[in-house]
């Protein structure tokens, strides 16, 4: 039977039991992980590892730019297109199908999603190539890359469309 | 001893507490099936400002740590210190304004947070006068306690009430120094401090609020509750030492893994992860001690149901406090953070730890602050233990499986770089997860139902043979 120390408190006893050995262990290998994390990553000082997390981003980045370049669309004038009422109608049926439940059915921003597209107002810039731009990459306030879904040549129209909408810079 | 108890000690006091407890603990997890509702079904925001889910959330969290924990802590605190320190309250006239403080406290959140009125603090929303009003009532407990423990009549300071004081005071720092804010209305306020460091102050308090309040003040709750209950000495004295010592130093530095990822300096977001892994065994040593101290009596746990409260929780206690340090580290932090894995986590503290060991508490101390032996249903405890159980592993299993899923879903690319989901898609993925989440919910919730009947009839008989 293990020795209790000499106190009753309310009834409440307690054992002098040592503390499992086990769990001082456990203590002693997470003291031993954080020391050396804090040695190898920004801590005490910069960190052995050179790591920061701005140099992860910027690494992440060139890595993709890398990797997708290639992918990028490409080869399409879109200058070509502005003109091109065949090329503007298409793109207003290729609107209709995938941009209209954001924009609107008019693309005046009316559902509360996506803004006006047909004022004189460009949130990411309303040149042809601008427009493209932000269609096949998408935005940060929540508007998704089409590039996979669309294709180079139907963001191309759809753009010509977008920008034949009266406010076209 | 029941006649004993009553001259000698403060119980009344105790008796209010617990009966609001139970109302609070009602009043707050409702709030919380409300909101849990609203994820899964947007209609049931009633297109109303007041019930939307962006001002109900808040209401739910300060309703169930600050309400229902709140009055679970100062009706433990009350009841054990006087019987660790066999003496009376220093001051019954404290005692009752911390009570209507508390109360006071309470009302005015529940009626400012659903107006709107808010300093966008997380776990630290309400406005300056209620600050005000927390820290002078919070001061007072602290006041009536030391002075408790001033005058005791036992040598020894009871370990439960060690972690009560770190309890006390570091909640007051953290209160008041997360709270320094300028006023420019009565319901309007700005905090001192800017940006990142706003943000590292706001966390310092956020993680030690759950360090503190959730953690020291419930652990205190099982040092005097859990030995109580199964009649047993506590396992290690010497363990009980060291697991409060690096209990309390290590918990207030890791408050930066809240941050990880963002504008915070990268030295400060490893400080945070490096002293949440070394917060593992400190935990556990709180956990070791409970599940110890019943070593060899495993039988009680068969027909005690409020023993099955205290171990089960004291089991959530140990899985939750492994959890945290894992989702603490950068590279799993990556994948967690911002998704459900994060509210999975919070509840398998809050209801498997935190409210499984009150309501253990409490149905301890309900039948002796009203003169009974014990409560009116064992049987009722018994399902109601059921109900908790259930209840919460179905939220949490909800929740992992919703949150990975979200990680996951978010960080998916396809091969020509795009993202392979609109955030609209993963919403729409975590619906079957939030419904589960909300019939989890109303489970626990329902056990809380069963209590407050065994609650009022427990009062009531008792009234009958006072009688």
């Amino acid at each position: 039977m293990p020795k209790k120390i000499g106190h009753s408190i309310d009834g409440i006893e307690e054992y002098d039991n040592p503390i499992p050995r086990w769990l001082m262990w456990l203590f002693y290998l997470t003291i031993l992980i954080a020391v050396v994390y804090l040695i190898v990553y920004p801590g005490f000082w910069r960190g052995l590892s050179g790591w920061s997390s701005a140099k992860m981003y910027e690494e992440e980045v060139a890595r993709a730019e890398k990797r997708y370049a290639a992918l990028r669309p490409k080869g399409v004038d879109v200058y070509a297109l502005i003109n091109d009422q065949k090329a503007i109608e298409e793109g207003r049926q290729i609107f209709a199908r995938n941009c209209a439940p954001c924009h609107g059915a008019q693309a005046l921003g009316d559902t509360g999603i996506g803004p006006n597209l047909a004022d004189k107002e460009w949130i990411y810039g309303g040149k042809p190539d601008m427009i493209v731009k932000t269609i096949t990459e998408g935005t940060a306030n929540g508007m998704p890359s089409w590039a996979s879904q669309l294709g180079a040549a139907k963001i191309a129209k759809v753009a010509a469309f977008v920008h034949s909408l009266g406010g076209g810079e | 001893m029941s006649e004993e108890a009553v001259t000698k000690y403060n119980d009344a006091i105790v008796r209010k507490f617990c009966i609001m407890a139970v109302v609070w603990g009602i009043v707050g997890m409702l709030v919380g099936v409300l909101a849990a509702s609203q994820l899964a079904f947007p209609v049931m925001n009633l297109d109303m400002p007041s019930l939307s889910f962006g001002r109900i959330r808040p209401l739910h969290t300060n309703a169930v740590i600050f309400a229902f924990g709140g009055c679970v802590l100062f009706a433990a605190i009350y009841y054990s210190v006087q019987r660790t320190c066999r003496v009376r309250l220093f001051s019954d006239t404290i005692a009752s304004i911390t009570f209507w403080g508390w109360q006071l406290i309470i009302v005015l959140a529940a009626l400012t947070l659903p107006l709107g009125i808010t300093t966008g603090k997380e776990y630290a929303e309400l406005e300056w006068p209620i600050d005000i009003l927390i820290a002078v009532v919070w001061i007072l407990l602290g006041v009536n306690f030391f002075a408790t423990i001033w005058k005791r009549r036992e040598k020894h300071i009871y370990v439960g009430n060690w972690f009560f004081m770190a309890l006390i005071i570091a909640i007051t720092v953290l209160h008041v120094f997360n709270s320094l804010e300028l006023p420019v209305s009565l319901f309007k306020s700005y905090p001192i401090y800017a940006g990142v460091q706003d943000a590292m102050v706001q966390w310092w308090y956020g993680h030690n609020a759950v360090g503190f309040f959730l953690t020291a003040g419930f652990l205190g709750i099982m040092y005097y509750f859990l030995p109580k209950q199964a009649n047993l000495p506590i396992f290690s004295y010497r363990l009980s030492i060291l697991h409060f010592w690096t209990l309390i130093f290590i918990y207030v530095w890791a408050g930066p893994h809240h941050l990880l990822y963002t504008a915070l300096p990268d030295w400060t977001q490893t400080l945070g992860m490096t002293f949440s892994i070394m917060l593992i065994a400190p935990s556990w040593g709180g956990m070791v001690n409970g599940i110890m101290t019943l070593k060899g009596a495993w039988d009680k746990l068969r027909t005690d149901p409020i023993l099955k409260f205290m171990i089960v929780a004291v089991s959530f206690y140990g899985m939750s406090t492994f959890e945290g340090p894992m989702l603490a580290v950068r590279t799993v932090n990556a994948l967690s953070h911002y998704t459900d894995w994060t509210i999975g986590h919070v509840h398998s503290g809050a209801l498997g730890w935190v409210a499984m060991i009150s309501i253990g508490a409490l149905y301890y101390m309900i039948p002796r602050v009203f003169g009974r032996k014990e409560m009116f249903s064992s049987k009722l405890i018994n399902t109601h233990f059921w109900m908790s159980t259930i209840g919460v592993l179905i939220y949490i299993v909800a929740m992992w499986i919703s949150g990975v899923t979200q990680g996951l879903m978010w960080r998916a690319v396809n091969p020509d770089g795009s993202l392979t989901y609109t955030f609209a898609e993963s919403v729409a993925a975590m619906h079957p997860y939030y419904v589960m989440r909300l019939i989890g919910g109303l489970i626990f919730f329902g056990g809380m139902l069963v209590m407050a009947y065994n609650t009022i009839m427990t009062a009531k008989t008792a009234e009958r043979r006072l009688a």
